[in-house]
């Protein structure tokens, strides 16, 4: 048994997948925070249907012994454009990255990670109780 | 995708906003660099520009300078017979910068060069965690 793969742990690694991109999304918004025209973008979230669209790949049905077999690919995770609220948040020439507000979105996406990996440690830890080791 | 790609773009964000500052410190240097003689022009004002560009080996979109260019705004004149290089009517031509508007650029700059500072702060905390896992 691949514990790696078993519910819980397969969709927090889900979630620090998604972290992990967000993190890097934010990082190019910020680092574009004084290009021209540039334009912040986001993850969308994180949602159930999606975490749960990852998991279970559908398989479509064979009707004749003439199809072909295969899965629908798992989606990736979704770079949308994040608009702006207001106009005034766009510069003359066109950037509108907000630095305050990418910045507390880093700080959403470090507590975030930081909750995961310290349920992980705890459900690994309750695996160690379970096989009889004593957890944590 | 990977931790060390936000990293890496974050990086780039502070390497063009030290290529900004770099800029801005040589045209405050010479912000009275008059020509030599009364024919010559004086020091002409540079700006940098930025684009968002593709890193191939990464797969990510960093920042990268785009230009150093020649402000092309008219000179400053002063008059100052007793100066060399003053023409017949007595006017010395300066150079087009503006140490208020520099000033302004380099905080700016700084606090551009702060935010990715705390991407890569944030990003290593990240990092951090994830190996902390392991520790159980």
């Amino acid at each position: 048994m691949d514990l790696g793969n078993t519910g819980l742990f397969k969709l927090m690694k889900g979630k620090l997948d998604w972290l992990t991109e967000r993190q890097q999304v934010l990082a190019q918004n910020i680092a574009n925070a004084d290009t021209p025209r540039y334009r912040p973008s986001d993850l969308t979230g994180f949602t159930f249907d999606n975490a749960l669209s990852q998991t279970r790949q559908l398989a479509p049905r064979m009707t004749a012994v003439g199809h072909m077999s295969g899965s629908v690919a798992a989606r990736g995770n979704d770079v949308r454009e994040d608009r702006p609220k207001s106009n005034f948040e766009v510069a003359p020439d066109g950037n509108s990255v907000v630095l305050e507000e990418q910045m507390s979105k880093v700080a959403d996406t470090g507590m975030t990670y930081q909750l995961v990996t310290n349920l992980y440690r705890k459900h690994v830890g309750l695996m160690r109780t379970a096989i009889g080791r004593g957890g944590v | 995708m990977d931790l060390r790609d936000s990293l890496n773009v974050a990086a780039a964000g502070m390497k063009v906003q030290g290529a900004r500052i770099k800029v801005i410190a040589e045209n405050m240097a010479n912000a009275n660099s008059t020509a030599e003689t009364p024919n010559d022009l004086p020091y002409r004002r540079k700006v940098i520009t930025f684009e968002n560009a593709l890193d191939r080996e990464m797969g990510v979109e960093t920042v990268r300078v785009r230009k150093i260019d020649k402000d092309r705004s008219d000179f400053q004149r002063r008059y100052d017979p007793t100066h060399p290089s003053a023409n017949a009517e007595g006017y010395v031509l300066f150079p087009n910068v503006n140490t208020l508007v520099e000033t302004n650029d380099m905080r700016e700059a700084q606090r551009s060069y702060e935010a990715n500072l705390s991407v890569i702060e944030a990003s290593k905390t990240l990092l951090m965690r994830t190996i902390e896992i392991l520790r159980g």
